[in-house]
């Protein structure tokens, strides 16, 4: 990956935020936050809080006791 | 323009949040409908704006920050933009977030739509020193940039200016390349990449690059995110939580047991005897489901308060970067990172954490996780781990059941050791990308909703799984195996469930635990581990030896079985209970997975090994405790 995009990426596979990739870089916050978003939308980065949103525990009952689960 | 009899159709596309609705309500003002987008249920805003001597029909598209569409709104707007029926596309961009209003303005000439550029906020972005150039933003797009706010109009009529002039001679960015849109990920990441550069530019000809000032964010990430410093703060925060839920639900605990078996057992007692119910009736309302799935639900509490800390860590965006520092240390172990977020879902429960392996990318590593998620102590151990806990260790529960979840820790990276060196060597380690949040404190509704459901759903399944599982014990607990009783007037030890526990609670001897009540426990475990308890509590009920808690018979049973290493043995229990076979239900999503063979032999592992372990657990602890 290259650009800006690639720098970005580079940082946050480093495991830094967005804001922290964009202090890094000397870019404005809302570049970062928009690669980022648009990484998770080509399936190359996780939300924080994507993996819990494949079940929905009020309709399984198996996934009553999760506390990660989605809503 | 276009044929006077058509009227040019003009759609309003940007960010959520932009002043774009606003900016439609002032243009239109009440010419306005709403219709739904074709083909779909979602609703959009159609007007009709007076630009110049002529009517457009101003189409008011949902907001969104990428024609990448994520969502059935987002996909009307990504349609709407791709389709060549529509003539103009205004774009809002908010001047206190340029860059990402410019890249979705990129994408929609990269679709071939002419563009015109509304600028909104830039009196909240010049108190900010963002205040854009707009005359240099519009050299550097190449088409008209107008400064526009829909609550007082400024810009309204320069907006329609710039439109009418656009219609007649359709203006396009510079700098961008139409071109269609395809499905391919190298594709679509070169446009992004290409596009991205584009707006770096841009945004730098209009506003100064502002990178954002150090936060307390920051701060506390340049502490957290240390491997060798977030792996401790991390076992420390689970710690904490532990000891503050053991030691606020302990009272609520023992009055929620004392209300079930007390209070409630006597008014359902005396109910069914004014109502002339047999015998059998009562022994399975009281004895029975009571017994089994009240002392499950005076657990209730104490999820709740475990709920509550794990939802305050979840929504404070801490529990995200636990999954950065822990994804290191996996790598470290050559295992693979982005298997953390399934296995911290197997905190909670082991079945949908089978079900978010679909993170990861390649079959073999779905695998490898998949095996790994029944070693996650999910919520339904828990209550195991905290009634042994709180029986045999009162002192230091919270300790020993934080000290579980470290046994959980090691048994995965132990069992993920072994399996990749072995039937998994063959899986790739990947990194894993988090876009991880600003730390923030959670709404207290939001919590008190979030505690409120899982709590909620928790009861619901002691309803309904726990409830048949009682049932269905009860009836081996009232058919004799010997001694020539009539049914339901069996003595527990002597029925078809005591027999067969009795005549596996040998094996337990080398755990100190050779009990039948116990074996019977861990045998109904199988099909749901909140049935563990349950089992015990029914077991001891129908007994009928005292009024005793169900702590201090258990505790009477192993002390006798463990010749006085009460401990040790209860470590034991806790290790099996912690690594024996999964539960039905994971066992079930584990075969549709990866199908019998796969299933059947780690379960099998997983029994061996546990067992192992717990053995050797108490002979070791007996010499110490």
């Amino acid at each position: 990956m290259s650009g800006v995009f690639g720098a970005v990426m580079e940082r946050l596979t480093r495991g830094e935020s967005p804001r922290a990739a964009a202090r890094a870089l000397g870019i404005p916050l809302d570049l970062a936050q928009a690669v980022a978003d648009e990484a998770e939308r080509l399936g190359l980065v996780i939300r924080a809080n994507a993996a819990c949103g494949t079940c929905v525990p009020t309709s399984s009952p198996a996934c009553a006791g999760c506390p990660f689960s989605g809503k | 323009m276009t044929s006077p009899a058509r009227t040019a159709s003009v759609l309003l596309v940007g960010n959520p949040n932009v002043g774009k609705s606003t900016a439609f309500n002032y243009l239109t003002r009440a010419r306005q409908r709403v219709v739904n987008a074709p083909g779909t249920t979602v609703e959009l805003a159609e007007g009709s704006w007076r630009v110049g001597d002529a009517d457009v029909t101003l189409v008011d598209l949902p907001g969104t920050y990428s024609l990448i569409a994520r969502s059935p709104d987002e996909q009307v707007a990504a349609d709407a933009v791709a389709d060549p029926s529509h003539d103009l596309a205004v774009v809002v961009l908010d001047a206190t977030a340029l860059s990402r209003g410019l890249y979705l303005l990129g994408q929609v000439a990269t679709a071939g739509r002419p563009v015109v550029a509304a600028v909104t906020m830039a009196d909240l972005a010049a108190t900010r020193g963002l205040r854009p150039d707009i005359g240099g933003l519009a050299d550097a797009l190449g088409v008209p940039v107008v400064e526009i706010n829909g609550r007082t109009g400024l810009g309204a009529e320069a907006l329609a200016d710039a439109v009418r002039a656009a219609l007649e001679t359709p203006a396009h960015v510079t700098g961008i390349d139409p071109h269609s849109h395809t499905d391919s990920l190298h594709d679509n990441l070169a446009c992004a990449q290409h596009l991205f550069d584009w707006v770096e530019r841009v945004a730098d000809a209009a506003v100064p690059a502002t990178p954002p000032r150090r936060t307390l964010t920051d701060r506390l990430d340049a502490v957290l995110l240390r491997p060798w410093l977030g792996i401790p703060a991390f076992l420390a925060v689970v710690w904490a939580v532990f000891q503050l839920t053991t030691v606020v639900a302990t009272p609520l605990m023992d009055g929620a047991a004392w209300l079930v078996s007390g209070p409630l057992a006597s008014a359902v007692s005396s109910v069914l005897d004014v109502a002339r119910a047999p015998a059998w009736l009562t022994s399975l309302a009281v004895d029975g489901l009571l017994s089994g799935v009240g002392t499950v639900l005076s657990f209730l509490p104490l999820m709740a308060i475990m709920f509550a800390a794990v939802s305050v860590l979840e929504g404070s965006g801490y529990l995200a970067r636990v999954a950065v520092v822990a994804d290191r240390a996996m790598r470290a172990l050559g295992l693979d990172g982005r298997a953390m977020l399934p296995l911290i879902v197997g905190f909670g429960c082991n079945v949908p954490a089978l079900s978010a392996t679909a993170v990861l990318p390649h079959a073999r590593q779905r695998l490898l996780t998949g095996l790994l998620v029944p070693l996650t102590t999910c919520t339904a151990r828990l209550a195991v781990y905290l009634l042994l806990a709180h029986t045999f260790f009162p002192g230091q529960a919270g300790t020993v059941v934080f000290l579980m979840y470290v046994a959980s820790i090691a048994l995965v990276i132990g069992w993920g050791l072994i399996a990749r060196r072995t039937v998994l060597r063959d899986v790739v380690a990947g990194p894993l990308v988090v876009a991880l949040p600003d730390y923030q404190l959670p709404h207290p509704r939001a919590l008190a909703l979030g505690v409120w459901t899982r709590v909620w759903s928790f009861a619901r399944k002691a309803g309904s799984v726990i409830v048949i599982a009682v049932v269905i014990l009860w009836v081996a607990q009232a058919i004799p195996a010997r001694g020539g009783y009539t049914p339901t007037e069996v003595p527990v030890g002597d029925s078809i469930y005591g027999v067969v526990s009795e005549s596996v609670s040998p094996a337990l001897a080398p755990m100190g635990l050779d009990d039948w009540r116990i074996s019977a426990s861990l045998i109904s475990g199988i099909a749901a581990k909140e049935v563990v308890i349950g089992a015990l509590a029914q077991a001891y009920a129908l007994e009928g030896a005292d009024d005793a808690t169900l702590g201090d018979q258990l505790r009477a049973t192993v002390d006798e079985t463990s010749g006085g290493h009460a401990g040790a043995a209860a470590l034991a229990l806790m290790i099996f209970t912690l690594s024996y076979v999964p539960c039905f239900a994971t066992l079930a999503e584990q075969r549709r997975l990866y199908g019998w063979k796969w299933t059947a032999g780690a379960a099998g592992a997983q029994l061996v090994g546990a067992y192992l372990m717990a053995v050797a657990v108490f002979q070791v602890g007996r010499l110490l405790l």
